[in-house]
C-alpha cells in the first residue's frame, strides 16, 4: 500500500509542479467565455449588411418594405430577368414572386436565390405572407380586429420540481422549489460535458504516462521494486488526483467569484422569487439578470450536485483510466495505441451524442437505462441529475459504476502485468485475451 | 552456505518454454556469470529471482529460505532494458528509488553521496536527467541499483553503453563489492568481461542449463589438444602421435608451429617426443580456450 503511495506521490507532484498545469488550469475556464464572446462578436458584426429580398407581388400584399432579422423585403416593379442579374451580381440576395391568386387558395409563390436559403428564412417569409393574407381576410370577412386580438392568449408555464420536503403552508401555496428547465438543461449539459472532457483528457494522460515509462525503459527498473498492479494503481490514482486538483481549483475560483459578484450586487441569497420580482421594478437590468442567475443557482441542490459530480467524475475516470492504462501497457507507441483506443472512446463519444436525447427526455426509458449503464452513466447521469432523479436510481447507478470500476481495474491489471514487459510483438485482441487469462505470470 | 539457490525452475510463456528445469547454486561473495545467447532464458530467470514474474514450478531460496516479496529489498537489479524518467532531477529520482526500497531520505542522500564519490561524479544532485549523456545515465542507473546496499546485485548486460574507462570503473567497484561480501549475478553474452570478472558461471541455451562450475575448472576441462610451439629445426611430419596444423619460419631457422595431438598423450610426453627428434624448443604452450570459444562451441553443439 505504501508503495502505491510512493508511485502516486511522484506521479502527482511531477504533473502538478509543471508550469503547463498551472497555465492550463487558469486559462481553460477562460476559453468558454472567450468562445461565447467571439460568437457574439461575429453575430453582431453580421448585422451591418442587410440582405435585400426583392418582391414582385401581383396581389399587392406587400406594399411597404418589411425588415426581419438581417433581411429586408422590398417590393419592386422590376422584371424577374433583371432581378436574376442582380442576384447573380450579389446586388440583392433573392427574389420573391407572388403570382396573382385567390387568397383562399394561395399557391405558386416562388423564391429565387443563388444559394439555398436557410429553413429559418423560408419560415420567416412564409409567416410574413400568411400574416399579410390574414389581414386581407379579416377585411374581406368583415371581422373585428379587436375581438380577434382577444382570441389570442399568452400562457407561460412555470415548472416546479417536487421534493420530499414539500409542504402546504397557510396560504396554501405549494412551497416547492421553483425549478427552471432551462437551468436544468444548461447545468446538465455543462456537468455531462465536463466529465466527458476530463475522462478523455486525463484518460489519455494515463495512456501517455504508461507508454512513456515503457518506451523510456524505466518500467523494468521500477517493477523490480513494486508489483505491476501497485505501479498501475499509483499511476491511475496520481493522474486522477491531478484532475481532481484542477476541478477543486475551478470550484474554489467559481465560488470566490460568485461570492464577490453577489456581494457586489447586494444579493443576500435568501430573497425569494417574489422579492426579486418586486425589486426588479426599480432596479437596473443588469442587477435583474444577475439576481435571476443567482436565484436559479440557488434553486438547485448545489451540494448534491457537487457530491454526485465528484462520485461520477472519479468513477468515470477510473473506469476508463483503467482501460487506457491497459492499452498503454500493451502497445509500443502511440500509433499502435489508436486501434485500441477507438473502441474505448466509442462509448464516451456516444454518451455525448446521447446527451441530447437524455436532456430532451430525462425520464424516458432510454435515458434511465443510459444513466444506469456504467460506460455511459458518468456522463449521462450527470446530465439527468438536475432534472431530478429518484434516489434508488441514483444509488443503483453508483453501485453498478463502482462494481464496474473494480472489474475494470482487475481486468486492466492482468493485461498490464504482462504488457509492460512485452515489447516488439504484434498486439491483437486475441493476444490480450491470452494475457488476461494467463494464470501465472 | 550459498546465498541463492535456484531449484528446478520451469517457466513457459504462451508460445514457448523459457526455462526448463534450471538449478543453480550461487555462493556468497562471488561474481557469478549467467551466460547464454539471446533468447536463452537469462532475463526470464532474472525476472523470476526478482519476483517480477512467477515461475511455473521450482523454488528460489535466498539465504537458504524460500524467497518472499520483502526480500526484493535485499536485491538490486539493473535490467538490460533500462531507462530513467527524463523529466526528473537525478536527486529526486534517487530519492524515489530509495523510497521504493525502504530507505529514509537521509539514508538515500548519504548512500548516493558515497556512490557519487566512488564513480567519480560530483554535484549531480540537481542535474536534469534529460541533459545526461548515455554513459552518465548508465552511472545513475548503476547507483540506483546499489543505493540500498543489497546483498545480491543482479546486472543484466551492465557494460552496454559504457566507454572502456567507465566500464573499468564499474568493474573496479564490482570487485570491491565482492570483497565486501556481496554477491553479483552478471548476465551477459559478451565473454571478454566474463573472463576478467567471474568466479563461477552457468551457461543457459535454449532454456536448458548446458554448463556450470568454477571458471578455472571449466577452462581446464576444455583445454584443447592443440599446442603452440616456437622451435629450431623443422618438425618432421612423419613423427607419430601428432600432426602439424601450421608451421612457418619466423627467422632463419626459427619456426612457429601449431600441432594437434592425434593420440592422447601428456604434455611431458609430447615434449620428450619433440626433443628426441632433435627439435630445440624455445616456447611451448598448450592452447587454452577463452570463454568465447567455449561459449560458441557449446552453442554450436546445441544446434546439432
Amino acid at each position: 500500500m505504501d508503495k502505491i503511495w510512493i508511485i502516486f506521490e511522484r506521479e502527482y507532484l511531477q504533473r502538478v509542479k509543471k508550469k503547463s498545469f498551472l497555465i492550463g488550469t487558469l486559462l481553460t475556464p477562460l476559453i468558454f467565455p472567450l468562445f461565447i464572446g467571439i460568437t457574439i462578436f461575429f453575430l453582431s458584426s453580421d448585422d451591418e449588411k442587410k440582405r435585400i429580398i426583392s418582391c414582385i407581388d401581383h396581389n399587392s400584399l406587400i406594399v411597404d418594405s418589411i425588415g426581419f432579422d438581417n433581411n429586408i423585403i422590398v417590393p419592386t416593379q422590376m422584371k424577374l430577368e433583371l432581378l436574376n442579374k442582380k442576384i447573380n451580381s450579389d446586388e440583392i440576395y433573392g427574389a420573391l414572386v407572388i403570382p396573382k391568386f385567390d387568397i383562399y387558395d394561395p399557391s405558386g409563390i416562388k423564391f429565387y436565390s443563388k444559394t439555398i436559403p436557410s429553413g429559418d428564412l423560408i419560415y420567416d417569409i412564409e409567416n410574413i405572407i400568411e400574416d399579410k393574407i390574414k389581414n386581407v381576410k379579416i377585411k374581406d370577412l368583415d371581422l373585428n380586429q379587436e375581438s380577434l386580438d382577444k382570441l389570442i392568449t399568452k400562457v407561460s408555464l412555470n415548472t416546479y420540481s417536487i421534493s420530499e420536503t414539500i409542504s402546504e403552508d397557510n396560504n396554501s401555496n405549494l412551497e416547492a422549489k421553483k425549478s427552471s428547465s432551462d437551468m436544468a438543461w444548461g447545468l446538465g449539459y455543462f456537468n455531462g460535458f465536463l466529465i466527458y472532457m476530463f475522462v478523455f483528457i486525463y484518460g489519455s494522460f494515463i495512456l501517455q504516462s504508461v507508454l512513456d515509462e515503457k518506451s523510456s525503459k524505466v518500467v523494468e527498473v521500477i517493477i523490480s521494486s513494486v508489483k505491476p498492479f501497485q505501479l498501475m494503481m499509483g499511476k491511475v490514482l496520481g493522474v486522477g488526483a491531478v484532475a481532481f486538483t484542477q476541478i477543486l481549483i475551478w470550484i474554489i475560483l467559481a465560488v470566490t467569484i460568485s461570492t464577490i459578484t453577489s456581494t457586489y450586487f447586494g444579493y443576500d441569497g435568501s430573497s425569494s422569487v417574489n422579492e426579486v420580482v418586486n425589486v426588479q421594478e426599480n432596479s437596473d437590468q443588469s442587477k435583474e439578470i444577475v439576481f435571476g442567475i443567482f436565484d436559479m443557482i440557488s434553486s438547485v441542490d448545489i451540494k448534491k450536485i457537487v457530491i454526485t459530480f465528484i462520485i461520477y467524475f472519479l468513477g468515470g475516470f477510473f473506469l476508463y483510466g483503467a482501460f487506457f492504462a491497459a492499452i498503454g501497457s500493451a502497445v509500443d507507441n502511440l500509433q499502435d495505441a489508436s486501434q485500441f483506443t477507438l473502441p474505448i472512446s466509442l462509448p464516451i463519444i456516444a454518451s455525448l451524442m446521447f446527451m441530447a436525447i437524455v436532456l430532451e427526455n430525462p425520464d424516458s426509458n432510454i435515458s434511465i437505462f443510459l444513466s444506469m449503464f456504467p460506460l455511459t452513466s458518468p456522463i449521462l447521469m450527470m446530465a439527468r441529475l438536475t432534472f431530478g432523479v429518484p434516489d434508488w436510481q441514483l444509488l443503483l447507478s453508483i453501485f453498478l459504476l463502482i462494481l464496474s470500476v473494480l472489474f475494470a481495474l482487475w481486468f486492466a491489471g492482468r493485461i498490464y502485468r504482462v504488457g509492460i514487459l512485452t515489447t516488439g510483438s504484434k498486439i491483437t485482441y486475441k493476444l490480450l485475451w491470452k494475457w488476461f487469462i494467463m494464470k501465472n505470470y | 552456505m550459498d546465498l541463492l539457490n535456484v531449484k528446478n525452475i520451469c517457466k513457459s510463456y504462451v508460445n514457448h518454454r523459457a526455462l526448463d528445469n534450471i538449478s543453480i547454486d550461487i555462493p556468497r561473495a562471488n561474481i557469478f556469470g549467467l551466460l547464454g545467447p539471446n533468447g536463452a532464458g537469462k532475463t526470464t530467470l532474472i525476472r523470476i529471482i526478482n519476483q517480477i514474474i512467477n515461475q511455473d514450478s521450482g523454488q528460489i531460496l535466498l539465504h537458504g529460505i524460500n524467497i518472499n516479496y520483502d526480500d526484493i529489498r535485499k536485491i538490486g537489479y539493473m535490467p538490460e532494458e533500462r531507462g530513467l524518467y527524463k523529466k526528473m532531477k537525478i536527486g529526486d529520482f534517487l530519492l524515489f528509488m530509495g523510497k521504493l526500497k525502504g530507505l529514509s531520505r537521509s539514508e538515500s542522500i548519504n548512500s548516493a553521496r558515497d556512490w557519487f564519490n566512488n564513480l567519480e561524479v560530483s554535484n549531480w544532485w540537481n542535474k536534469n536527467i534529460e541533459d545526461l549523456s548515455k554513459g552518465m545515465s548508465q552511472k545513475v542507473q548503476f547507483i540506483s541499483t546499489v543505493l540500498h546496499n543489497p546483498d545480491l546485485i543482479i546486472l543484466d548486460e551492465p557494460f552496454s553503453g559504457f566507454d572502456p574507462v567507465n566500464a573499468n570503473l564499474i568493474k573496479k567497484n564490482l570487485l570491491r563489492l565482492k570483497d565486501e561480501g556481496k554477491t553479483i549475478i552478471f548476465s551477459t553474452h559478451r565473454m571478454e568481461s566474463v573472463d576478467e570478472l567471474c568466479d563461477n558461471l552457468v551457461m543457459i541455451n535454449k532454456s536448458k542449463k548446458i554448463l556450470s562450475g568454477k571458471i578455472n575448472d571449466i577452462k581446464s576441462a576444455y583445454k584443447s589438444d592443440i599446442y603452440k610451439i616456437k622451435h629450431l629445426n623443422k618438425i618432421d611430419d612423419k613423427i607419430s602421435n601428432f600432426s602439424v596444423i601450421d608451421s612457418k619460419i619466423v627467422f632463419d631457422n626459427i619456426y612457429e608451429s601449431e600441432i594437434k595431438l592425434t593420440k592422447k598423450i601428456s604434455s611431458n610426453d609430447l615434449l620428450r617426443l619433440l626433443l628426441s627428434n632433435s627439435i630445440e624448443i624455445l616456447e611451448f604452450k598448450q592452447k587454452t580456450p577463452n570463454m568465447n570459444d567455449i561459449f560458441i562451441m557449446k552453442v554450436e553443439e546445441g544446434k546439432e
